[in-house]
């Protein structure tokens, strides 16, 4: 069964450059900064780790 | 040649009810449903008896009428009484046919149709009003894994999973990405499937110089290479499971991280 994973997730992880970057060490506030180039633009995203629902 | 005809047309008659209960219960090809015998044997004959119910009531919009008392003449060990039902069963097998065709098509695409609302409108979550009803309880791997009982507008982009495995005797721990988990036939975990994979040995834990920062402790990950790396649950000490929500950054985001100075680190 396959596992949650949204297509930007598919998208960053497609990328070897976005791919390294999320193995990264997260920051002191626990986040991880991607920086995708994607068709001449610069894209920068935040990972952070949410709650769980229940 | 011998033929139990009253067994068969028990068979028929239920059939319906297990076809129905077995699409209901099925998300994405892989069965949640790990439910005791005798519960499935139950819900099966409740659903064959709903749809003949449903379907006994459509028989006159579409101009016709179903005679019941040939299907119990049919169940009779009176041979007389048994082989009037045959002849009027054979004097209207396309009906018949009709009647038993439609109700297996219908228990088919109808519980499918049911299931995709389910999950379109998640009326399985934990706090919706119908989760009583739709809810998955025997399948918590289910919920765990794929998100299901996050809200849209909060649903996380992957799951990020940590698991410590013995590797020849020591203690390694995986992290990445996960892509598919599968079950064994009792409904427990088989194997995960992660991507993106890095490891390194629990015992640098242990390390007083990896103890001092969570960067230090990242920092001896390697990369696995490869698509995608397969964990057998039964192998799995402990798991540990991170939902990750990836966001657009903002102006006030892109500010440099100023990091913890370890001084001790520095220093070595």
């Amino acid at each position: 069964m396959k596992a949650l994973k949204s297509p930007l997730a598919k998208q960053l992880l497609s990328n070897p450059r976005t791919r390294e970057q999320l193995r990264q060490v997260p920051s002191s506030t626990g986040e991880t900064r991607v920086v995708e180039l994607r068709n001449g633009q610069t894209q920068h995203y935040v990972v952070r780790v949410v709650p769980k629902a229940a | 040649m011998n033929f139990a005809l009253p067994a068969l047309v028990v068979f028929l008659c239920l059939l319906p009810g297990f076809i129905f209960r077995s699409r209901l219960k099925r998300v994405e090809s892989t069965s949640l449903d790990y439910s005791p015998f005798g519960r499935v044997v139950s819900e099966g004959v409740l659903w064959a008896g709903v749809l003949h119910v449903v379907w006994i009531a459509l028989c006159p919009v579409f101009g016709d009428v179903a005679d019941l008392s040939i299907a119990l003449r049919l169940l009779s060990s009176n041979l007389d009484v048994h082989g009037k039902a045959l002849n009027a069963v054979a004097s209207q097998i396309p009906r018949i046919a009709g009647y038993f065709i439609s109700l297996y098509a219908g228990s088919y695409l109808i519980p499918s149709v049911i299931r995709w609302l389910i999950s379109k409108y998640r009326l399985d979550r934990y706090d919706s009003d119908w989760s009583w009803l739709f809810r998955f309880n025997d399948a918590p791997w289910y919920y765990l894994l794929t998100g299901a009982d996050f809200d849209e507008d909060n649903e996380p982009d992957f799951i990020e999973a940590t698991a410590i495995v013995n590797v020849a005797g020591e203690p390694y721990l995986f992290k990445g990405v996960l892509d598919r988990f599968y079950f064994k036939s009792d409904g427990t975990l088989d194997r995960l499937v992660l991507e993106n994979t890095t490891r390194r040995k629990l015992n640098e834990d242990k390390s007083p110089r990896r103890r001092r920062s969570a960067a230090a402790a990242e920092a001896g990950f390697s990369a696995i290479e490869g698509d995608s790396f397969v964990i057998q649950y039964d192998q799995v000490v402990t798991l540990n499971i991170q939902y990750k929500k990836i966001d657009l950054a903002t102006a006030a985001a892109l500010t440099p991280i100023v990091a913890p100075v370890d001084a001790a680190e520095a220093l070595a």
